[in-house]
């Protein structure tokens, strides 16, 4: 739940230079030598593509000799010509793009007859890639690819100096990942080689050398097809008694091999696979050097390929379905810029540690597949005997194929949709397909061929699986360097809520990080986490003196890691109540959340600083003289963000309504965990086989020192929350129950309860997860 | 989600004719089926479409070649096509199905090619609702769910108008509720 004072800044106004506001910054150009660059690669293409025309392809008459016969002098008069052309065309193009890149905004202007003006959010970059074509390449240049969220929206700035890209790269990744950094700051990073375009900071995973490649390459199917279409023709050709036929093919069969060279070699030269706090990266390249940053959570699924003469050796191919990718070309990997391949040929290890990274948790070899019924050789006679599938906990998978064994793997979490089919060949034969969709790109998962009960388990209970890895939560954004340092990638976290996420550390620990603090800093107090760090650490030490039957956190150890806080607090035993609850029994629900209202009540207990109302912890701990004042402040600062959706959906006098009637409440102070429901709340079995409550976690800026009563009608109302299909039921249980324990010390408890109820409902109505309650509680 | 109580538990031997059609069985309430408008809205185009095509093709061999008797042929093709037709177009709109559960949405369609794909709600990026002049003369609706996959085929084709926007609204507010990230 977000907190209403340190939530996202305030709106900025909408357009970037106010009129006689901040000073017209420096925008700068590319470097100068781009149009020159672009001139000489049209000249490239040109020749490349007359050298073509001129191999005689058996339709006699090209274009290009008719060409030929005006002579020699012409034609080069004509190429000049061109390439002058395009070499005035790259010079106005350079000479009106302009961009700034700087710690406010990424803004690039392009166009010459037609302006046009492009600012990217930080945040919406998906990926930023670095391509160096030969002509660029020896001038020390590159170019930059910005991708900006599915669709066609790349954005290429051409050309940088290499030791400019890589800055602005390494910058824009980092901002993209929410940190915070300057542009000043990131200059001073480790510079990349020109060689491989890796810094000293990466440590590369996989490296493939050439003669692997080119090994590969020879053993390949596509090379072995092109050999044996030309062998055949060729013998054909001898039988006839015409061998210039075979002869006469060996051109076009050399220039199919000449394609498949420069993408299967030459493209993939020096291949390289490397780790650093941004995730993994891709260099690769002979004569165009490619970098290519890959965003783990961005990958959808991915195909393992082993044609049959690689298997011998234990090599494959592993392709990758990224978004965006897909949708520059369906074969893309003839392009030499972004593509799909994660290894173009790899060793068994070698695949390994690439899929650990892409798909933590895996174990391949422990994945269990199952064969498909041998009635489905009817249909596949040429590979029934090959069709696999099977699921484990992170991914489900189908294998196929005799000549390139083919295993894909999605992930639960990405599959976007699943179907059954059936054609009346597979009616016939008793069989089913399951097919898993993703999004476009190598990976296609089909189940071929199933027994129908199979079938239909497996399509029913993929849907059961996938939703429940959808629930679970992301690693916030930015947490991954913080995460390496302690080793902890890859791990699932326990929960994350307004201000941060918590990983688990063992047993015995949990690691918590605080969001950037970029989210609390339009009042000007950098390190606001931190703050907040230290005030929660004496309170946690106070609160440990006491021994009220239910653990409260504490601080092991606190910092900052790139800029971010973390801290490293004892674990509360137990799981969540909130994620408890649904799996658990009508009767142990009920004395677990007896327990849970009981531990609600004893909150009070915990010692406070002083005997005055008011915000314990947070950017603002102000001290306040009665209850009224204190609960109107938070009200008002909460309204603040959600008035006009209120306004609208609401009669006006709701939130006066409620603040009148705080005013009228009359108590002494105590701590009220502010944010008291099943979520924050830790559950366990104890021995005797009953739920016991075994701790309270999260104290946060929502704690105050406030009327006891709220954390009750917290635990009663924010109960409503939940997601289970009995929680309206339990939560009428719990409702009277409070009434039951507390009614007697409270006479007026039931009506102070719904006072309570209301005050929660506008509090916390800034989370658009709880809006909607919110509205429903106020209407009520 | 309740395991379906019809389906034989996975590894009995030979499925039997029951199970076979247990896999396209609704996984919960029984489906929800199309308009008999749309079944209506198939047919006039079916006999508008071979009806042109035959009585054009007969009247071409009787007037332009005399032979009298090859049009009769022709229009009898014609009408038992015609009368085939009628029969499939019936059986499809009785083959499609359409169910709304907690989390995701269930939809089967196909008589020779049967299909159930399943989408769910935290899955869709786009539900919309189409209508063709001839739609719209039935008095009906399509509506097409859009995920992140090319291959989710999900268009539920001749829904009554309410039911189009019904369903349209619920579908939208579900896959709000329950969104994930790619």
């Amino acid at each position: 739940m977000t907190f209403p004072t340190a939530s996202p800044t305030p709106s900025r106004p909408e357009d970037p230079q106010p009129l006689g506001g901040r000073p017209v910054k420096e925008t700068a150009r590319p470097h100068p030598l781009t149009p020159l660059i672009r001139g000489w690669i049209v000249l490239l293409v040109i020749i490349f593509g007359v050298g073509r025309q001129l191999v005689p392809d058996g339709s006699g008459e090209s274009p290009v000799k008719n060409l030929l016969r005006l002579g020699i002098a012409w034609l080069l008069l004509i190429i000049f010509g061109i390439v002058v052309l395009a070499a005035g065309a790259g010079f106005m193009s350079w000479y009106f793009t302009r961009f700034v890149i700087d710690d406010e905004e990424l803004r690039i202007e392009t166009g010459w007859l037609a302006k046009r003006s492009r600012r990217i959010a930080f945040e919406r970059i998906q990926s930023v890639d670095i391509v160096q074509p030969l002509a660029a390449r020896i001038f020390g240049l590159v170019e930059l690819r910005i991708e900006a969220g599915a669709g066609d929206s790349r954005t290429v700035l051409r050309y940088l100096s290499r030791r400019e890209g890589t800055q602005i790269r390494d910058y824009l990744l980092a901002r993209a990942h929410g940190d915070r950094v300057t542009r000043a700051a990131s200059s001073t990073l480790p510079q990349a080689s020109a060689l491989t375009d890796l810094s000293e900071s990466e440590h590369p995973l996989v490296k493939i050398g050439p003669g692997r490649l080119i090994g590969g390459f020879v053993l390949s199917t596509e090379f072995g097809w092109t050999l044996l279409v030309w062998i055949v023709l060729f013998a054909v050709g001898a039988v006839i008694g015409q061998p210039v036929v075979g002869l006469a093919a060996l051109i076009p069969m050399i220039f199919a091999a000449f394609g498949l060279v420069s993408r299967r070699v030459a493209s993939q030269f020096n291949y390289t696979l490397a780790e650093s706090s941004r995730g993994l990266r891709i260099t690769r390249g002979l004569t165009n050097l490619t970098s290519q940053s890959l965003p783990l959570d961005r990958i959808q699924g991915v195909r393992i390929s082993q044609p049959i003469l690689w298997r011998r050796f234990g090599w494959s191919r592993v392709d990758i379905d990224v978004l965006g990718y897909g949708t520059a070309s369906n074969r893309n990997e003839n392009r030499s810029d972004v593509s799909s391949i994660l290894l173009p040929i790899a060793d068994a290890a070698q695949v390994r540690t690439a899929l650990s990274r892409v798909l933590p948790g895996l174990d391949l070899d422990r994945l269990e597949l199952h064969p498909s019924p041998r009635r489905a050789q009817v249909i596949r006679w040429f590979d029934g005997w090959t069709l696999r599938w099977g699921w484990n906990d992170s991914v489900i998978a189908s294998r196929h194929g005799w000549i390139d064994r083919t295993t894909d793997l999605v992930p639960h979490a990405k599959v976007q949709s699943v179907r059954i089919t059936r054609g009346p060949l597979q009616r016939w034969l008793q069989l089913a397909s399951v097919h898993v969709d993703t999004p476009r790109g190598p990976v296609t998962l089909v189940a071929n061929h199933l027994d129908p009960a199979a079938a239909r388990t497996l399509a029913l209970s993929e849907l059961d699986r996938a939703r429940a890895a959808r629930r679970r939560l992301p690693p916030g954004p930015g947490d991954i360097p913080v995460l390496e340092r302690f080793g902890l990638v890859g791990v699932t976290p326990l929960g994350a809520g307004g201000e941060s996420t918590v990983y688990p550390r063992g047993d015995d620990q949990v690691l918590r990080i605080y969001k950037g603090d970029h989210q609390g800093d339009h009042q000007g107090d950098h390190g606001g986490a931190t703050d907040l760090v230290q005030q929660l650490r004496s309170a946690y030490d106070a609160f440990g003196q006491y021994d009220l039957g239910f653990r409260t956190p504490l601080i092991v150890e606190s910092g900052e890691l790139f800029g971010r806080t973390y801290t490293i607090d004892r674990r509360i035993p137990g799981t969540s109540l909130s994620a408890w609850l649904p799996t658990a029994a009508r009767d142990q629900r009920r004395t677990a959340l007896f327990r849970y209202l009981q531990v609600a009540g004893r909150i009070r207990l915990l010692p406070l600083p002083a005997q005055d109302f008011g915000r314990l912890f947070g950017t603002d701990p102000r001290r306040f003289p009665t209850l009224g004042s204190l609960l109107e402040d938070q009200l008002r600062t909460a309204v603040r963000q959600t008035q006009q959706w209120l306004q609208k959906d609401l009669p006006a006098a709701a939130v006066e309504r409620v603040i009148e009637e705080v005013r009228q409440r009359r108590c002494r102070p105590a701590v009220v965990h502010g944010d008291y429901y099943p979520g924050n709340v830790f559950v366990d079995i104890a021995a005797d086989g009953s739920a016991v409550i075994t701790g309270v976690g999260d104290f946060s800026p929502h704690t105050l020192a406030a009327d006891p009563l709220m954390d009750i009608a917290g635990a009663v109302s924010l109960m409503g929350l939940e997601d289970y299909p009995e929680v309206a039921e339990d939560q009428a249980f719990v409702h009277q129950q409070a009434i039951a324990l507390y009614g007697n010390a409270e006479p007026d408890i039931d009506y102070w309860l719904d006072v309570y109820r209301r005050y929660y409902a506008i509090y916390y109505a800034a989370d658009p997860a709880v809006y909607p309650h919110s509205v429903a509680a106020l209407e009520r | 989600m309740n395991p379906d109580p019809t389906m034989p538990a996975p590894g009995t031997s030979r499925p039997t004719a029951a199970a076979v059609d247990s896999l396209f069985a609704s996984p919960g309430d029984p489906w929800r089926r199309l308009s008999p408008n749309y079944r209506s809205m198939r047919r006039l185009t079916s006999v508008i479409g071979i009806g042109v095509i035959f009585l054009a093709g007969a009247l071409l061999v009787g007037l332009l070649a005399g032979v009298w008797w090859l049009a009769v042929v022709i229009v009898l093709v014609g009408l038992a096509i015609l009368i085939a037709r009628w029969i499939v177009v019936g059986r499809n709109w009785q083959s499609w199905g359409y169910l709304e559960r907690q989390e995701d949405l269930y939809l089967t369609h196909g008589v020779l090619f049967r299909t159930m794909i399943t989408v769910p709600y935290g899955r869709m990026q786009l539900v919309e609702v189409r209508s063709t002049p001839l739609q719209r003369w039935y008095g009906l609706a399509t509506v097409q769910l859009v995920t992140a996959s090319a291959s989710t085929d999900a268009a539920i084709p001749g829904l009554l108008p309410d039911e189009a926007a019904r369903l349209r609204d619920r579908l939208s507010e579900l896959g709000e509720a329950r969104a994930s990230g790619l």
